[in-house]
């Protein structure tokens, strides 16, 4: 064997006895004439040995044992005391306890058997059923209510949106951001209007919005309807779980695309928090709290007056009879607009106006409107394929076009089931729509 | 209502009780073996004492999330490995004095004064840079060259093939040895 053709990784084997005998034989005959090579082998071989002594402790009982008593004495103080503050902290935990062997699974058979007979009904239930029902009731008869809301966005650069919304019955609307975007709302049999405060550019934009969607739940603002219109039964039951340090009552109503979650305070029976799902969406969640019920709220706030140094953007459309073809172009505005050529990362109304001023900050726009958009056009365009969206039953949508470059016909981006239709369309990344049967959409 | 808070209090305590015992089991069965790997990676008894205490404890503060699928020796050696390596990484490596130094490692036969220092300031001088490797090879040297387990054990420890567990536990070796220069060349 020729000098310094044997590697280190031939050493390391060669000294953990992991080569065959000939290459043994082959690499101790090198070891002889090259000492850099002897003096690697020399040290793994004592790293070994230190390696072989740090084994070789000895444990004896009492060490054990004494550790062994130690943590036990201190898991027992920990339960002692959250059980002295009347914190329930194992109530909810009985479902996931550890069974290591017969006996315990005996032991909370038992302990199940004795509930059930005593008749406890800490997880289901009328109580618990009753909870979420008062707690609808509540969001159905308020007539002011205030939360906070966090929008998961599913975009990476900017993962979440938190604003502060209040409501007035009936239609009075105000959302506030934590940068001081400002949207206030209007919103009648017949359509909205409403005013938006944009802070970096000290304007405001000015809307009306006919014909509206008439379900106040798939209007791209109306979030809060989504709330005020739960069902009076919960789907499901979660039971009592902890979420963010608390121990609550969680419920689950399923409407169309939109799956909430209820999480109600046992002790007060409070709203603490719910959380929307969208099914149309994935990775976009909305979660509310900080819920206050009936508290007075001046109707300044609900004005929709202008600060008098911002300057004025005026927006009007027409939501009546959007098709197909308006989310099309607004899909072809946007690709337009970003200077990578892909789509939206998401099509809900209310996060993409702040998505799209994230964008615009970290430069993925080519310019403050898309080539061959005016400053009229580009909004009404944006408005009608997002409502086109909003106004598709739930369930029979998905979106699939964030970080998809505009052009390859091959791609899907969008797909839908028009409403009495046994078909589905199917939008591809240039824009062409084709019919295909269910069971041939994208997965 | 007050005989169902009563029997409330009965139920939250008889379901703690329950939880306790599991739990009691679980240190029973496998407290040894975590004491011997802290002790083998610290070699200080009360070093490892801590790190038996920390491991076991901050199992029980999340004790309510595990349901029963999970392989208990596979985490708990992962637990007290981390735990163990971080101890000796902030630990300052002791020069023990030439008196203190006899006799402490049984097992281990020294020359004379100066090699029992070399070998104690070694073993603390290994297990802090073990704490500097990456994980992994970290892991594939503890729990091949102090735990003793074959190949295949610590691929179901860690979740990986034979062979990955060959190639982290070779590359770990090369880096120990080129890191520990110094106190693994001859004098």
């Amino acid at each position: 064997m020729s000098p310094h053709n044997v590697t280190n990784e031939q050493l390391v084997q060669f000294v953990l006895d992991e080569v065959s005998c000939d290459k043994a034989r082959e690499i101790e005959q090198h070891l002889r004439q090259c000492e850099p090579c002897r003096e690697t082998a020399e040290r793994l071989k004592r790293l070994l040995d230190c390696a072989g002594r740090m084994a070789a402790v000895p444990v004896d009982e009492q060490g054990i044992e004494s550790a062994n008593r130690d943590v036990l004495r201190a898991a027992q103080t920990q339960t002692k005391d959250q059980l002295r503050c009347g914190i329930p902290s194992r109530v909810a935990l009985f479902g996931r306890t550890i069974m290591s062997n017969r006996m315990m699974k005996l032991a909370v058979a038992a302990v199940v058997a004795l509930a059930v007979i005593l008749g406890l009904s800490l997880f289901t239930g009328d109580g618990a059923g009753k909870a979420y029902a008062k707690v609808v009731d509540q969001l159905h008869q308020a007539h002011t209510l205030t939360f906070s809301l966090l929008t998961r966005t599913g975009v990476e650069s900017m993962p979440t949106v938190r604003i502060d919304l209040a409501y007035r019955d009936t239609g009075h609307f105000r959302s506030t951001s934590a940068d001081g975007y400002v949207t206030v709302l209007e919103t009648t049999a017949t359509g909205s209007r409403g005013i938006s405060l944009v802070p970096p550019t000290r304007s405001y934009v000015v809307f009306e919005i006919a014909n509206a969607p008439k379900d106040p739940a798939k209007d791209p603002w109306m979030t809060i309807e989504k709330l005020r219109s739960l069902p009076a039964q919960a789907s499901k039951v979660l039971g009592r779980r902890e979420v963010d340090g608390r121990m609550l009552d969680g419920f689950v109503a399923q409407e169309d695309d939109a799956t909430t979650t209820v999480w109600i305070d046992p002790q007060s029976g409070q709203l603490v928090r719910a959380e929307l799902g969208f099914a149309g969406t994935p990775g976009m969640n909305v979660i509310l709290s900080d819920f206050q019920f009936d508290v007075p709220l001046d109707d300044s706030i609900f004005s929709l007056e202008p600060p008098k140094d911002y300057t004025p953007f005026h927006v009007s459309a027409d939501a009546s009879s959007v098709t197909e073809q308006d989310f099309i172009e607004f899909l072809r505005l946007w690709s337009n607009w970003t200077v990578d050529a892909t789509f939206p990362p998401i099509v809900s109304g209310v996060e993409i106006a702040k998505v799209a001023v994230q964008m615009a900050r970290e430069g993925k726009f080519v310019g403050p409107y898309a080539p061959a958009y005016s400053a009229e056009r580009q909004p009404q365009v944006m408005y009608r394929g997002l409502v086109f969206v909003t106004q598709l039953p739930g369930g029979t949508w998905r979106y699939a076009g964030q970080n998809v470059r505009f052009g390859d016909p091959a791609v899907p981006i969008f797909w839908y089931q028009p409403t009495g239709s046994a078909t589905c369309r199917v939008i591809y990344a240039d824009l062409h729509v084709a019919t295909v049967a269910p069971e041939s959409l994208p997965k | 209502m007050q005989q169902g808070l009563g029997l409330k209090q009965f139920f939250e305590k008889a379901t703690a009780a329950v939880s306790e015992k599991s739990f009691e089991n679980l240190v029973q069965e496998h407290g040894p073996q975590v004491l011997r790997t802290a002790l083998r990676v610290l070699h200080d008894a009360s070093l490892a004492h801590d790190v038996h205490q920390e491991v076991f404890l901050a199992l029980w503060r999340r004790w309510h999330r595990y349901n029963g699928d999970v392989n208990w020796p596979a985490y708990l050696y992962r637990a007290t490995v981390r735990k163990a390596l971080e101890v000796a990484q902030q630990r300052p490596v002791r020069r023990v004095p030439v008196e203190e130094s006899r006799g402490t490692l049984p097992g281990i036969t020294t020359s004379g004064p100066d090699d029992a220092l070399q070998t104690e300031e070694l073993q603390q001088k290994l297990a802090a840079t073990l704490a500097r490797l990456p994980q992994r090879q970290a892991d594939a040297f503890i729990l091949s060259r102090l735990e003793g387990l074959e190949a295949a054990e610590i691929g179901e420890i860690m979740g990986c093939s034979e062979q990955t567990v060959r190639v982290h536990l070779h590359r770990a070796l090369l880096r120990l040895a080129r890191e520990l220069h110094e106190y693994l060349s001859p004098q």
